[in-house]
């Protein structure tokens, strides 16, 4: 997952489109910015350009655009886990993080 | 059912009545039951916790095969799709582990949630496999299947084997990806001065409910740079920030995945 400064996110939607030929890398761009909204990462402005420009073929969006819906709709992952749930490396407790 | 030499499947899974359509599922059945005779059966998993390297390995293979062979299936894009799937689950307070530890388990639901030990583990390959190149992953697993022949597999020794075939080092990248949960989040901010463009990078775990939430991976990040964004230039990042002079002012496309693509 890539975010960019406002500068940088202008810069790469203004070249983005040499890559056109290229629609898997235009939905991920185009994904990465749905998942940054979700998290206020960046702005519906910020959104509505990028899915602006990485425009898909109209097949490619209806099929992204069914992933998308069922992600928000909750219908991915949130499986449960059988087992318990142990420290599995280097990792850093939650309330041990500054916030 | 992977049975080594007599895989057993229902046949309604496999065969379409004709007329129909056949469905996403009948198309990868099958390499996904023909990949375990090597990645499960030829080489096993050591302990349950270990059970990712059969299915993640199947499911990177049937997904592969059907891009190459029935794209009217399943593209680079669907897989992209499928790449975001496990980012949404990978965030919840559910998410585990790729790798676990499974000493309560025996075989009782060790494949679940099965979206990281097929899915996620699939990608974590297809990240392998884009930083150090397909042939050489090939290579690789060659050697991880000689090694390891009729006997056990860990994610130490699958790493080892690759790292001993190519000499490109694996191993931090796939156990940071494995043994974590949630996923990083890369900023970038490149600026051009005089005739370079002056790249900074950041990583963060991207917003998560993860009960153990990661803070950093080692990730191998592949730049897009240049007029045509033609330019390519990959690296492994392992700390919170990097900087990186490019030539020329140029826009910059980041790929935390060892391409730009996926």
């Amino acid at each position: 997952m890539t975010n960019y400064s406002d500068q940088s996110w202008s810069d790469l939607l203004g070249k983005i489109q040499n890559l056109a030929s290229n629609q898997a890398l235009l939905a991920n761009v185009s994904a990465d910015g749905q998942r940054l909204f979700e998290v206020n990462r960046i702005t519906q402005a910020q959104l509505d350009q990028i899915k602006a420009v990485t425009k898909l073929p109209p097949l490619l969006m209806a099929k992204m655009q069914e992933n998308e819906a069922k992600i928000a709709a909750g219908e991915v992952g949130g499986d449960p886990f059988p087992h318990a749930l142990r420290f599995q490396g280097s990792l850093t407790l939650r309330e041990n993080l500054p916030r | 059912m992977e049975n080594w030499g007599a895989i057993f499947e229902f046949a309604t899974r496999v065969l379409t009545k004709p007329g129909d359509v056949r469905s996403l599922g009948a198309v990868t059945i099958v390499p996904h039951e023909v990949a375990h005779q090597w990645f499960g059966d030829l080489v096993t998993l050591d302990w349950w916790d270990n059970v990712w390297l059969n299915e993640s390995f199947a499911r990177w293979f049937d997904r592969k095969t059907t891009i190459k062979f029935h794209p009217e299936f399943y593209t680079l894009t669907n897989y992209v799709a499928d790449k975001h799937n496990v980012i949404a689950a990978d965030v919840k307070n559910t998410a585990v582990p790729v790798q676990r530890n499974l000493t309560d388990a025996g075989s009782f639901g060790f494949i679940d949630p099965s979206i990281f030990v097929y899915n996620k583990g699939s990608h974590v390959l297809e990240t392998v496999q884009n930083y150090i190149g397909e042939e050489a992953m090939q290579k690789g697993l060659q050697r991880y299947l000689k090694d390891y022949q009729f006997g056990n597999a860990t994610p130490s020794r699958l790493w080892s084997s690759i790292e001993k075939a190519t000499g490109v080092k694996v191993a931090a990248i796939g156990d940071s990806y494995i043994r974590q949960t949630g996923v990083p989040l890369l900023t970038v901010d490149a600026q051009c001065a005089g005739d370079k463009t002056y790249v900074s990078i950041t990583q963060e775990s991207f917003p998560n409910q993860n009960v153990y939430p990661a803070s950093r991976w080692t990730i191998p990040v592949t730049l897009a740079y240049g007029d045509a964004l033609e330019q390519r230039k990959t690296f492994v990042f392992d700390q919170n920030a990097t900087q990186l002079e490019l030539p020329g002012c140029t826009a910059v496309l980041a790929g935390p995945t060892g391409r730009t693509t996926t």
